[in-house]
C-alpha cells in the first residue's frame, strides 16, 4: 500500500513540481544562449536584446524562488491532503498514519532533492565558459583526489555521509513542518496560524536542544584520532543527532494524526 | 455478530459534548436513517465510527474491528462534503479506488458516473457541486463493504438526482451489509428506510423499525420527527 501511496502522491504533486522544474531549466538554458548568442552578434537589435532581459529576469526570480515554491506546495500539500476536505478521503483509505506520512515525506523529499540539482545545475549553465566543463571534468576531480589521498580519506565514504546527512536533513525539515501543522489541527480555530506558531515554537524548542546538547560537548576533551577517523566520528555522530531529530518529529506527527485526529 | 456496535461513546469539543454516552448496535441487512437536527451529533458519531475523529470515551466495533485498517477495509463513506482531490478526474478517482479497495467495482462505477451524465475525463474542480456529489457517490456505492456510511448524501443534488441516488443505495447494497443515512431530508429517504434512529443532544431518543412506528404513532416518520424534535 506504500507505494502504491507513494505513485498517487507523485501522481498530484508533479503537475506543478515538472513544469516548474522543467521552466527553470529552459530559461537557465535559454538564457545562458542568448547571452551567447548577444555577445556574438554585438548589436542585434532592441526585440533580441529586449527578449533576452526577459529571459534573464524570468530565470533569475526562478531561480531565486524555486526553493521557496517547492517548500510552500509541499507544506500546502501535506494540509490539503491529510488536514483539508481531502483528508476525509486520505484518513479513511485502509492504511496507516504511518503509511500515510511516509508517502508524503518521501515524495516531498524527493522533489527538494531534484529542485536542488536542477538549481546547482542551472547555475553550472550560467556559469559556462569556454574550458569550464575541463576544469569541471578532468582539474577539479584530480584537486579533490589530491587532497583526501593526502589526508589519507576515502572520498567515496565521505561522499556517502554527506549525502545521507543532506537527505536526513531535508527530511528532518519537512518532518518538522508536518509536526506543525499536526498540531496546528487540535485547536478548534485558526488552525494555519496555530500550525504557524507551532512551527516557530517547534523551533525554538530545537535550537535551546542543541545548544544544551552541545554546550557539555565543547568542554570533552577531544580524544587523540587520526583525521579520517576523527572525520568519520564527527560525521557519523552528526548523522545520528540529524536522525533522532528527524525521528522526534515524525513520531509527534504520527501519534497527533493517529491518536489525536481532529477532522472536525 | 452486529456490523456496528457503539458502547458509552462519548465526544466533548471544549465545553460542548457532542456524544453523551452514546450506544448503538446496528444487524446486517439493514438501511437505517439516522436522525437528528443540526448539532445533535449525528456527523461527530459518524467521524469517529470511520476513524475521522477520536471518542473521549467509549468503543466503537466494526464488524468486530476497533477503528482501524482492518475497520476502514470494511467502510465505504461518504462525507458531507467533496474530498476527491480537485485535479483528479472521474477516470482518476476510478483508478485510485482500485488501488485501495479490493472490493471496489470499477466498472459498476464508471457504468454509474456514465448513466448519470458526469463528464468522465474533465477534472472534479470543473463540475458542478451536485456533479460531484454524484461521482462520490457512484464510487462509494461501488464498493462491497460491509457497512456504508453515508453523511448527507442527497445533501446538494435535484430531486431527479436524489432517486438515482436511493435506487442506486438500495439496489447496489447487499444482506450482509448495512447502510447508515444521516439526512435532514427525511421525507425523501424515508421509503428505502428500514430502521430509524433519532439523535437529540449526543444520545439515542429512539431506535426502531419503519414498520413498527408507523404502526405504533399512526404517521410518517416525517410527521414523527417534527413532532418529537418541534
Amino acid at each position: 500500500m506504500t507505494f502504491k501511496l507513494i505513485k498517487h502522491e507523485f501522481r498530484a504533486t508533479r503537475r506543478l513540481m515538472l513544469p516548474l522544474l522543467a521552466a527553470l531549466l529552459a530559461t537557465s538554458l535559454l538564457t545562458r544562449f542568448s547571452a551567447d548568442f548577444l555577445t556574438a552578434v554585438g548589436d542585434p537589435g532592441g526585440f533580441f536584446v529586449m527578449l533576452a532581459g526577459l529571459l534573464s529576469t524570468t530565470y533569475s526570480v526562478l531561480a531565486f524562488s524555486a526553493g521557496f515554491i517547492t517548500a510552500f506546495f509541499m507544506a500546502q500539500r501535506f494540509y490539503r491532503s491529510m488536514l483539508g476536505d481531502e483528508g476525509y478521503l486520505s484518513f479513511t483509505l485502509p492504511v496507516s498514519v504511518h503509511q500515510l506520512v511516509l508517502s508524503r515525506l518521501l515524495v516531498a523529499v524527493f522533489w527538494f532533492a531534484l529542485s536542488a540539482l536542477i538549481e546547482i545545475f542551472a547555475v553550472f549553465a550560467m556559469l559556462y565558459e569556454a574550458g569550464f566543463w575541463r576544469l569541471l571534468t578532468e582539474e577539479l576531480p584530480g584537486l579533490v583526489r589530491i587532497f583526501f589521498v593526502d589526508f589519507d580519506l576515502n572520498f567515496t565514504l565521505y561522499a556517502l555521509e554527506w549525502a545521507a546527512i543532506a537527505v536526513v536533513m531535508l527530511a528532518s525539515g519537512v518532518l518538522m513542518v508536518y509536526a506543525s501543522f499536526a498540531t496546528g489541527q487540535l485547536f478548534k480555530r485558526n488552525r494555519l496560524l496555530m500550525s504557524f506558531l507551532s512551527f516557530l515554537g517547534y523551533v525554538l524548542f530545537s535550537q535551546t536542544l542543541i545548544v544544551i546538547i552541545s554546550l557539555p560537548l565543547t568542554s570533552i576533551p577531544m580524544p587523540d584520532l587520526d583525521l579520517a577517523v576523527g572525520l568519520h566520528v564527527v560525521f557519523l555522530l552528526f548523522l545520528l543527532g540529524t536522525v533522532l531529530y528527524a525521528a522526534f518529529y515524525y513520531m509527534v506527527t504520527v501519534f497527533l494524526l493517529g491518536r489525536k485526529l481532529n477532522l472536525e | 455478530m452486529s456490523v456496528l456496535e457503539c458502547r458509552d461513546l462519548t465526544k466533548r469539543f471544549s465545553s460542548r459534548t457532542a456524544l453523551d454516552r452514546l450506544n448503538l448496535t446496528l444487524p446486517a441487512g439493514r438501511i437505517v436513517g439516522l436522525l437528528g437536527p443540526n448539532g445533535s451529533g449525528k456527523t461527530t458519531l459518524i467521524k469517529i465510527i470511520c476513524g475521522l475523529l477520536t471518542a473521549d470515551e467509549g468503543t466503537v466495533l466494526v464488524d468486530g474491528h476497533a477503528p482501524g485498517i482492518e475497520a476502514k477495509r470494511r467502510i465505504a463513506y461518504l462525507p458531507d462534503r467533496p474530498a476527491m482531490g480537485e485535479w483528479m478526474s472521474p477516470a482518476d478517482l476510478i483508478a485510485y479506488f482500485a488501488d485501495f479497495y479490493p472490493d471496489f467495482q470499477a466498472e459498476t462505477a464508471a457504468e454509474m458516473i456514465t448513466r448519470l451524465g458526469v463528464p468522465f475525463d474533465g477534472p472534479v474542480r470543473a463540475l458542478s457541486k451536485g456533479n460531484r456529489e454524484k461521482v462520490q457517490l457512484s464510487l462509494v456505492m461501488s464498493r462491497r463493504a460491509r457497512l456504508y456510511l453515508l453523511d448527507e448524501p442527497i445533501g446538494g443534488v435535484d430531486p431527479a438526482a436524489r432517486d438515482f441516488i436511493l435506487r442506486t443505495i438500495i439496489s447496489n447494497y447487499n444482506q450482509n451489509s448495512t447502510v447508515l443515512i444521516s439526512t435532514h431530508l427525511i421525507a425523501d429517504v424515508e421509503n428505502v428506510l428500514d430502521d430509524v434512529v433519532f439523535i437529540r443532544e449526543g444520545q439515542i431518543l429512539l431506535h426502531d423499525s419503519v414498520d413498527n412506528l408507523r404502526e405504533q404513532h399512526g404517521k410518517s416518520i416525517d410527521l414523527l420527527f417534527r413532532e418529537v424534535f418541534a
